[in-house]
């Protein structure tokens, strides 16, 4: 739905935007916001799985971003800089509150367990069509070490590069995390639906009527 | 695999063991033939495949959530305290209704033009005691200014209703035909209404109703275009 | 009952194409092959719960009903379309039920789009509706607050007590015996207020017609005002109000007894105008038209 936004247009109304903001334009501030509230808050959100926490980063976030908005140059794409800022926000916060960020595990040194696979099932779907909000759920009980690589490549978009230096780690590393994460989500939800009716885990979600 | 239970590990198939090893940079786009050949093969290690690649497809369309209300009025109040703000918007101007057709959430350029378009509600010179008057007014949110609305639109607004009108028409094919002539009938609506206006407000410059209709189809013109510009193509 | 959100899209015959070989193709491929689906689901909720729905296109209608349940019927026109119903919180009965169509194929355009839905929800719920493309019928709701928004559809309100606010780009807005505020904004649409007991009432269109029906409340305000449509207001002859209506190009017809009584173009220099009082005044009325008319008549 949002897919097209005219990237030309929305530079020009974003750079007069910005160069009204380091006026101290409050319309300019409030509209830059409200651009960027959503994803930035969904992203804390999803970081840390928790509301309040999330409120209290995104506002972090905005304040650091509106306080250095006068030494933006326009070197870099703006919603880059500002995307940066809020995964340096997050991940500062998880940091402090001790919840390891990245496996130390090197990408192959351990022989990794075999993935899980069922048999003997009529349907071997794992969800239908993927409920988004499951998946969402489940990303929030991914261990942090994982959770961080997954949202940042699956749902972010970031490159492995780029992964490897926002968290200090190998670009393996982030590789070799991220498909840990992606099969541990397969198993939440495998799981999640193995408990489900079987009719209902095939019909993705739905309460069947009966 | 008859003497397998409904849950197992990896059967020791040394094909499996290799699609295994491939999946993760195959699911990275890296060329692992073996990886789709054997999925191809393989009932087990199909689902596998098809799990993940479920799972990345959708973690890109994830549903974005809403932050509380109360966000953007801490952040402000924050950014007042630290002086950050130094051009509050005065009172009245958070009157002005924010782009109000479907969907809610406006572009930037909407934004811009909604914000450049209050500010030019007012003649230059007017003082303060005059736009408290214009809050007192319009805080009914009956029509906007139209007492101290100038003739037409300065020059801020014309460009950036027109830079747009321009980014509309670029996308306008990509809108479904019936909710572009939706959009098409409403702009040549409000059109119709600012070219006759203003020429009513040229040739009867106390012709306040003129200036009113015309005010107002102005902020209207911007919250459509606003709103069809954040449809994007569906 | 289960209120944990869910993807509320019922696939009939799935069963029939899950094989292992179609297994490699992503879930909007593999529903390519199958027909319109239905999905019905049941929340319970709290009182006083906001129920919200956004909708591509289709026909939505909601009724408010004396239970402390949300139920959902929807029907999409292809599977490749699901809606989305979760609860919040996510276990216990719900303050929130939030409904969201969404297409899970970039291919799926036109009438495919569509999901039509039946909502029955509390009748004190309050309401968030955005169908873009499609009627929204409200029914009976007591909530504090309805919001209903169309690209181009048309919004039928009645028995609404809340505040009620429906905006549509092309569509008409038909609102019937609403009790609370109403705000009701289309281009192109034509408004129609029938017997509302509102003390504040504000139609706005560019081009469209308004027609008012019913009687004024003691100490209301209603404001309606077109561009190019004519406004007719139909009152009982008791009604007690002061009238203020304007034209620039269209003529002012009022069939009541004003006083005081003052014809343009003597008041405003321009076109027309109508300033007076019927009875003792209590409610204000303002009617506005640029270049339509303005008729206010009593009903028989």
């Amino acid at each position: 739905m949002s897919a097209d936004r005219t990237p030309a247009n929305k530079a020009v109304s974003e750079t007069q935007l910005i160069a009204r903001a380091q006026q101290g334009d409050e319309a300019a501030f409030e509209a830059l916001f409200n651009t960027h509230k959503r994803r930035v808050y969904s992203l804390c959100l999803r970081m840390t799985g928790d509301t309040a926490e999330a409120e209290d980063l995104a506002q972090e976030a905005f304040l650091q971003l509106f306080r250095k908005i006068s030494t933006f140059r326009g070197e870099s794409a703006f919603t880059t800089w500002l995307h940066r800022l809020v995964v340096n926000v997050v991940l500062m916060h998880l940091r402090k509150k001790g919840l390891q960020q990245v496996s130390l595990d090197e990408p192959d040194g351990s022989r990794e367990e075999p993935v899980k696979r069922d048999y003997g099932e009529d349907d071997h779907r794992l969800l239908g069509s993927v409920a988004r909000i499951r998946l969402a759920r489940a990303i929030e009980s991914l261990p942090h070490g994982y959770r961080s690589v997954f949202i940042l490549h699956d749902v972010e978009g970031y490159e492995h590069n780029e992964i490897a230096q926002i968290m200090n780690c190998s670009i393996g590393n982030s590789k070799s995390q991220l498909h840990k994460a992606r099969l541990k989500l397969r198993e939440l939800l495998r799981e999640e639906a193995k408990n489900l009716a079987p009719e209902e885990s095939e019909l993705s979600g739905l309460d069947p009527e009966r | 695999m008859s003497d397998q239970d409904n849950e197992t590990t990896v059967p020791e198939r040394a094909a499996c063991r290799e699609f295994e090893r491939g999946l993760a940079s195959y699911l990275e786009g890296g060329a692992e033939p073996s990886v789709l050949a054997h999925a191809k093969q393989c009932p087990y290690c199909a689902v596998i495949l098809a799990d993940l690649e479920q799972i990345r497809f959708v973690s890109h369309h994830l549903p974005q959530e809403e932050p509380p209300a109360r966000l953007w009025a801490n952040i402000r109040a924050h950014l007042e305290a630290e002086g950050i703000i130094r051009e509050p918007v005065p009172a009245w101007r958070r009157w002005l209704p924010r782009p109000a057709f479907f969907p809610s959430s406006a572009p930037l350029g909407a934004l811009a033009a909604l914000a450049l378009f209050a500010a030019t509600l007012l003649v230059p010179g007017r003082s303060m005691e005059n736009r408290s008057r214009l809050n007192a007014g319009t805080a009914g949110g009956g029509m906007v200014a139209a007492s101290v609305a100038p003739i037409g639109p300065d020059e801020n607004l014309t460009r950036t209703l027109s830079e747009m009108e321009e980014a509309y028409r670029s996308r306008e094919s990509s809108l479904e035909p019936t909710i572009k002539a939706a959009y098409q009938r409403s702009l040549a609506s409000l059109d119709a209404c600012i070219h006759e206006c203003s020429r009513h407000c040229e040739m009867e410059p106390g012709n306040t109703l003129a200036r009113q209709y015309l005010v107002r189809a102005y902020q209207t013109k911007a919250e459509v275009l606003a709103s069809a510009l954040e449809y994007g193509g569906r | 009952m289960d209120k944990s959100p869910k993807i509320l899209h019922r696939m009939p015959d799935v069963r029939t194409i899950s094989l292992p070989c179609l297994l490699l193709v992503i879930t909007p491929a593999i529903l390519l092959a199958v027909g319109p689906a239905r999905l019905e689901k049941t929340f319970d909720t709290k009182p006083d719960p906001q129920i919200s729905l956004t909708n591509l296109r289709g026909h939505i209608v909601i009724r408010g009903w004396e239970r402390s349940q949300v139920h959902a019927l929807c029907l999409t026109a292809s599977p490749r379309v699901e809606v989305e119903g979760s609860a919040m919180p996510a276990t216990g009965p719900a303050e929130r039920v939030v409904f969201s169509t969404r297409v899970l194929d970039p291919l799926v355009r036109g009438n495919d789009e569509s999901a039509d839905c039946n909502l029955d929800v509390p009748a004190e719920a309050s309401l968030e509706i955005r169908n873009r493309q499609g009627s929204v019928q409200v029914e009976h709701l007591q909530g504090q607050h309805a919001s209903i928004d169309s690209a181009d559809g048309r919004i039928v309100a009645t028995d609404v007590a809340g505040h009620l606010t429906a905006r549509s780009l092309g569509g008409d807005i038909e609102i019937v015996r609403s009790s609370g505020r109403v705000e009701a904004n289309s281009i192109t649409g034509n408004l129609t207020f029938t017997e509302p007991t509102s003390k504040n009432l504000r139609g706005n269109t560019n081009s469209g017609h308004i027609l008012y029906t019913g009687n004024f409340e003691s100490s209301g305000e209603y404001i309606l005002s077109t561009y190019s449509g004519d406004i007719e207001v139909v009152v009982p002859p008791s009604a007690s109000f002061e009238l203020n209506a304007k034209t620039v190009k269209g003529k002012v017809e009022n069939a009541f007894k004003l006083q005081p009584k003052r014809h343009a173009p003597s008041s405003l220099g321009y076109g027309n105008s109508l300033f007076g009082t019927h009875n003792t005044g209590n409610a204000t009325v303002d009617l506005t038209s640029f270049s339509g008319h303005v008729r206010v008549r009593p009903s028989h």
